[in-house]
């Protein structure tokens, strides 16, 4: 690539191409990433095969906590909406959500205008 | 022809390679990125709307900064292979990371250029080793207004800063991520910039000497499992450090706090600042020892999409690349100063 092709990509025309070249990526947006059955850890030890599978059920202040949580094989938690860190516990991963929300009350997101997709059902 | 643009003489450089300055050294460079994100955020000439991106409701304009933020989001969200326990991603927590935001940064940067019409701007990268080494907070890029503003939900300071009285004239953030349910929410409203500098405990900023040690310490790009887990140059640089908190890459977002928290992390202007410097200690690795990359599309248990050949596509053009293209982009641009 030398800049004169990488200007030709740059425009705003490759902008709408993109979105219509990758238009299959659009229901990703919009959440229909990784319907799990929980987080999975498998593990193979002296010929065994060991299986974990784990499901939360968190509220903070009664409303649900849904987005996909990741366990490690090292007990450490990973989730998905606050990705650069990896918590010792869901229950610090709860606090970092209370740490990122806007200060004062809790409000409602606006409309839940995300592509009528639903979350949180089971399996996060 | 030679024309004006700030301090910098411009002319035809389409077959040059632009330099990247370090933003705290450089005034053209603060000016020309608060302007050119400005303009970019303005931007609507692609046409997309919120209806062709599938949100429900009247279609609104999607400005070309938020595609980025919206590509981001998507790959970040996108586990590869489906559904594998480490959490890795299209753009993350792999292999990938480092040419995939090398190739992100390529196409924004082309982009400022165009909106500023100025061929030989170069995205700055902020140094966060060397604030990191101040002993007193708060370090200089967030004293320097003109830059990028301070902390604050909203930051009200600035060339990105929210202005309650004027909004519509103020930097916005149209697309963030619901921290409890991971989805993307449309606000079409629009809200100021969320910041909360230096306030998550345990997270101080990345030093120099830590970055002299990832330089010095890690001979290997990458290693089995390929994960947020592995041994290596690109997981300690994304800043997986287990056990311990994140650092370096990770750290750095985690610092800053508010939307840099989030998949939607690029609403932030500053992650582009971040990732520059990031791309720029991956430059210093590469000319320190050679331009290699792991795992090549031979490595048994390689994942897809993490190869040396695998495609990378992106969502703001039909572009494409591989980890291969991008180990060697000195044609495109060079930094101005590499850390040792």
């Amino acid at each position: 690539m030398n800049r004169e092709e990488l200007a030709r990509l740059a425009t705003p025309e490759q902008v709408a191409a993109g979105v219509e070249q990758y238009r299959d990526r659009i229901p990703q947006l919009h959440g229909s990433h990784e319907h799990d059955a929980g987080s999975v850890r498998e593990v193979t030890y002296k010929g065994h095969e060991i299986r974990i599978v784990t499901h939360y059920e968190i509220t903070l202040d009664g409303r649900p906590i849904t987005g996909h949580m990741l366990v490690s094989n090292g007990g450490t938690v990973h989730y998905h909406a606050i990705p650069n860190q990896e918590f010792a516990s869901a229950v610090d991963v709860v606090k970092r959500i209370v740490d990122l929300s806007p200060p004062g009350p809790h409000t409602p997101k606006p409309n839940g205008d995300h592509g009528g997709h639903t979350h949180g059902e089971e399996g996060h | 022809m030679a024309t004006t643009v700030g301090t910098r003489m411009e002319r035809k450089v389409t077959d040059m390679a632009v330099v990247r300055h370090n933003i705290l050294k450089d005034a053209t460079s603060i000016q020309e990125f608060a302007d050119g994100v400005n303009l970019l955020k303005q931007d609507f000439s692609s046409g997309v709307t919120t209806a062709a991106l599938g949100f429900p409701g009247a279609a609104m304009p999607v400005s070309t900064y938020d595609m980025f933020v919206l590509w981001h989001f998507v790959d970040m969200t996108t586990l590869t292979p489906p559904g594998n326990a480490s959490g890795r991603n299209a753009a993350h927590r792999g292999p990938i990371f480092l040419p995939w935001h090398r190739f992100m940064l390529l196409l924004f940067e082309e982009h400022l250029r165009r909106v500023l019409g100025a061929p030989s701007f170069g995205l700055p990268y902020w140094d966060w080793g060397a604030d990191g080494d101040m002993p007193v907070p708060p370090p200089v890029l967030w004293t320097i207004d003109a830059a990028v503003g301070g902390t604050g939900e909203p930051v009200t300071t600035g060339p990105f800063g929210f202005d309650a009285m004027n909004p519509s004239a103020s930097f916005r953030v149209f697309f963030e991520q619901d921290a409890d349910t991971g989805a993307i929410l449309l606000n079409r409203e629009g809200r100021g910039l969320r910041r909360q500098l230096a306030q998550a405990p345990g997270f101080p900023l990345p030093t120099t000497a830590e970055v002299s040690g990832l330089l010095r310490d890690e001979p290997s790009y990458d290693n089995p499992n390929w994960n947020a887990f592995s041994l290596g140059f690109r997981n300690h640089l994304e800043g997986w450090r287990t056990p311990g908190p994140s650092t370096l890459h990770n750290g750095v977002h985690v610092w800053i706090g508010g939307d840099m928290g989030f998949a939607t992390s690029p609403n932030d202007p500053v992650f582009y600042l971040n990732h520059c410097n990031v791309d720029r200690v991956w430059e210093a690795w590469m000319l320190q020892g050679s331009r290699t990359y792991a795992p090549t599309q031979a490595t048994p248990g390689a994942p897809v999409r993490h190869r040396l050949v695998d495609e990378i596509t992106s969502f703001v053009s039909q572009a494409t690349t591989t980890p291969a293209e991008m180990l060697d982009v000195q044609a495109l641009y060079t930094y101005d100063a590499l850390p040792a």
